[in-house]
């Protein structure tokens, strides 16, 4: 199961938090969540990969809740930014593209990643961010928009 | 065509299923083509995560520790309805057994109507006091439906032949009309003198032509008591009866003792007033104390002659109405009382049930509101910072 899924987990998490170093540290917290709440998933409830993106998307926010209280802690120090990738994981991307990914927000590629990359279905999808469907469909067709605005934007320039 | 201007549900899922030939497909076309894969390192160290935990089993789907699910609520449901109803069975139950274990025996029961006869004489002198001290027998006989048929004399004990009693009955009849009432009146007076006794009190009354009332109180020989209740209890329906015995004897035995006292002591008193010696100031003084002791005497016998003569004759108080005593209801039944009881403690329960509802209405609404609120709020503050990421 971990090794079906780790690829959706994986790409989930960096488009979540675009940063692969981050992804990986995450993805790992995900699979060690699962293995502990294994009892209690329940298959009647979703796919395992739909738990699993569940999972990771808490572990994800649990992740950006901390950095955003690591921020303000050391606004007041002038502290240096946390050790990032240097890589950047939409490389393989054309630029307008890359860059249109870069500058969505982290709840606009979440949806892409669902929609798009992982191809879960619009139930699968809104399960996983706790939304109804109807909510999910309209936050992808906003960040699709969005996207397609910085990407059009881009090549004009 | 841009893909803001076909902001649609169905062309949405075109678009994702590579149907929909627009500008954006192209781009969702690369974006999926080149999306990243886990780093073989994550996926040792993942390996190598389950590997550890490869002793951890999917339980079964039965088990109690599996989410809340609608058949765990219908179990649950099932069983407090099983506790709702199970305590106030028990608790009826429990009430007929103690009911039943505290209740008289049946001989005990029945003593007044069953024909059992009461034993009303004290047999030994010390016990006598203190049977004195008891209040009277009271029997009641249970109302018959009919006319006389035995019941009214079984429930009337049997006089001591041996003792002095106080020996007083009630009998309330029904007659159907005035001119029975009048029949009844006038049998009941010549009864009683047939039977030697008297009239001590007769009231006798009618209003209309329908209804009437008549009390007679008489007195007959104790011996012939029986006789003269079996014969009243012909005059109409019993409608109550009760009987009433009170022992004399031990009060009798007392008197006596006490005249024999007194005749001792004027004996005595009457020897020493002849003693020659005597002055005549002690010679008066004697024979005022002789005459004293005698007035004691006689008033001692007369009450014991007084009690004596109450013993001989009972007195029967005798009420007739035409009017008719309301049929008590049936007493119910176990299985009838059982029910009762047990609906009784469900609408208790019920009402209890309804108090905490109405008390609790107002925190059960809160919550019902504030749980969806707090889902809602937990969502949007889980979206403002993704965007804000």
């Amino acid at each position: 199961m971990a090794e079906e899924h780790l690829d959706d987990v994986y790409r989930f998490l960096v488009y979540l938090t675009k940063d692969m170093h981050t992804a990986d540290e995450l993805t790992g917290e995900t699979f060690t969540r699962a293995m502990g709440a294994w009892k209690r998933f329940d298959e009647r409830r979703g796919s395992a990969r739909t738990w699993l993106c569940q999972l990771a998307r808490s572990v994800a926010l649990d992740h950006f809740r901390s950095e955003e209280r690591r921020r303000k802690r050391e606004q007041a120090y002038a502290a240096t930014e946390p050790v990032r990738d240097d890589r950047d994981p939409f490389q393989e991307l054309s630029p307008a593209l890359r860059r249109a990914l870069q500058e969505l927000s982290a709840a606009d590629r979440e949806v892409i990643a669902l929609r798009v990359i992982l191809e879960l279905d619009g139930e699968a999808a809104a399960r996983v961010m706790g939304i109804g469907r109807t909510a999910c469909a309209m936050r992808l067709s906003r960040a699709l928009k969005k996207l397609e605005e910085k990407v059009e934007i881009d090549a004009l320039v | 065509m841009r893909w803001s201007n076909r902001n649609d549900d169905g062309k949405l899922e075109a678009l994702l299923s590579g149907e929909d030939e627009g500008r954006l497909s192209p781009a969702l076309t690369e974006l999926r083509r080149s999306a990243p894969e886990a780093p073989a390192e994550l996926r040792e160290r993942i390996r190598a995560l389950v590997g550890q935990e490869q002793t951890v089993e999917k339980p079964s789907r039965h088990a109690w520790t599996q989410r809340f699910s609608f058949a765990h609520a219908g179990v649950a449901v099932a069983a407090f309805l099983l506790v709702a109803v199970a305590i106030p069975a028990i608790g009826a139950l429990t009430r007929d057994s103690s009911n039943e274990a505290s209740a008289p025996p049946p001989s005990a029961a029945t003593a007044g109507g069953g024909g059992a006869q009461p034993q009303l004489a004290p047999q030994t002198p010390s016990a006598e006091s203190r049977r004195s001290a008891e209040p009277p027998l009271a029997l009641a006989a249970p109302p018959p439906t009919s006319r006389f048929d035995g019941r009214a004399l079984k429930a009337a004990p049997l006089p001591s032949p041996s003792r002095a009693q106080d020996y007083s009955a009630s009998i309330k009849l029904h007659v159907d009309d005035p001119d029975e009432l009048s029949k009844s009146v006038q049998s009941a007076i010549r009864t009683t003198r047939r039977l030697g006794g008297y009239v001590t009190y007769v009231d006798y009354g009618t209003s209309g032509v329908k209804d009437g009332d008549a009390q007679l109180s008489v007195r007959v020989p104790v011996g012939r008591v029986q006789s003269a209740i079996a014969r009243f209890s012909m005059l109409g329906t019993i409608l109550e009866q009760q009987t009433e015995v009170r022992d004399l004897q031990a009060q009798i035995d007392r008197i006596t003792r006490d005249v024999q006292r007194r005749r001792d002591r004027i004996a005595k008193l009457d020897a020493e007033l002849k003693d020659p010696n005597l002055t005549q100031d002690e010679r008066t003084r004697l024979e005022a104390r002789i005459v004293q002791a005698r007035r004691g005497l006689a008033n001692a016998i007369r009450g014991r002659s007084g009690l004596i003569r109450q013993s001989r004759f009972a007195t029967l108080d005798l009420a007739f109405t035409t009017e008719k005593r309301k049929e008590a209801p049936a007493p119910p039944s176990e299985l009838r009382r059982t029910l009762d009881d047990a609906a009784g403690i469900l609408a208790a329960e019920l009402g209890v049930l309804l108090y905490v509802l109405i008390a609790g209405a107002p925190f059960i609404v809160l919550g019902l509101l504030a749980w969806p609120a707090a889902r809602a709020a937990r969502r949007a503050a889980s979206h403002r910072v993704l965007e804000r990421a």
